[in-house]
């Protein structure tokens, strides 16, 4: 897990009852992407962030947040 | 891996066994039974990005079996004669799996990825699957400095064991090896489907 990112991708996913691959076709990368984006160990681009939050309805901010140090 | 099972109506009874492997579809009527079972290996519903990782793993695998074909050359210089004709066996079977996988490499490219969007799925780095190559060829990169710089260490200006030819090979082999071998350490760690 990076220490300077976390994100709630699986809770949002969950409440929509999605899986890795149906989110991943929706912002168009890879299931492997959402999985390792979710863990912690890639960081997305904006253009991925702005996309998920875009599909999601919510504020980049909601999805994705510094860590606290 | 996903199980169906549905009772047949029909006299006819029988069980499928689909595996959906990297697309394809291997189906075999096994026995006869009152259901019929239908396991699903893999979501056959992939999209676009994802082959574009399949595609990247088969570049790879090809990659890594060049480097066994330049190891099996530098090979040669270090062995006796009477095993010649069990390098050129090998060297000839890896050759073809090479032309295989490259093959199948270019059908799944222009089969499964679309024209539309491919300069963003191939080179974007919003894809995971580029970013591990990234990573892989810098580490490829580096090590292969370090074997060239051992190899200028072990060899002298007026006497050097081993004809030219084979310290290319043993480069391109370690080059190679290096890359591909980073790639499927990097890329591996997340196989769980969550």
């Amino acid at each position: 897990m990076t220490s300077e990112l976390e994100n709630r991708l699986k809770v949002l996913r969950a409440e929509r009852n999605m899986s890795q691959s149906d989110l991943a076709r929706e912002i168009g990368v890879s299931r492997k992407t959402i999985s390792t984006i979710e863990v912690g160990r890639f960081t997305p681009s904006t253009v991925i962030a702005l996309k998920m939050a875009r599909f999601f309805k919510v504020p980049v901010e909601e999805i994705f947040k510094l860590a606290e140090s | 891996m996903s199980i169906e099972y549905r009772k047949r109506s029909s006299a006819k009874r029988l069980i499928f066994l689909k595996i959906d492997t990297l697309g394809f579809h291997f189906e075999n009527f096994l026995y006869h039974c009152d259901y019929v079972i239908k396991f699903e290996a893999m979501s056959s519903k992939k999209s676009s990005a994802d082959h574009v990782d399949i595609h990247r793993k088969i570049l790879f695998a090809a990659m890594l079996v060049l480097s066994f074909i330049f190891a099996l050359k530098s090979a040669s210089y270090l062995i006796e004669e009477q095993y010649y004709n069990y390098l050129k066996i090998g060297g000839y079977t890896l050759a073809t799996l090479l032309f295989m996988l490259v093959g199948l490499a270019i059908f799944w490219k222009f089969r499964f990825i679309p024209g539309k969007n491919i300069s963003y799925l191939m080179n974007s780095t919003d894809n995971f699957v580029n970013s591990v190559m990234n990573r892989a060829s810098t580490i490829s990169w580096i090590l292969t400095f370090i074997a060239l710089v051992f190899i200028m260490t072990r060899t002298e200006r007026d006497f050097s064991p081993f004809p030219t030819e084979f310290y290319l090979n043993i480069t391109a082999f370690f080059m190679l090896a290096s890359f591909s071998a980073s790639f499927f350490i990097l890329f591996s760690n997340w196989q769980r489907n969550v």
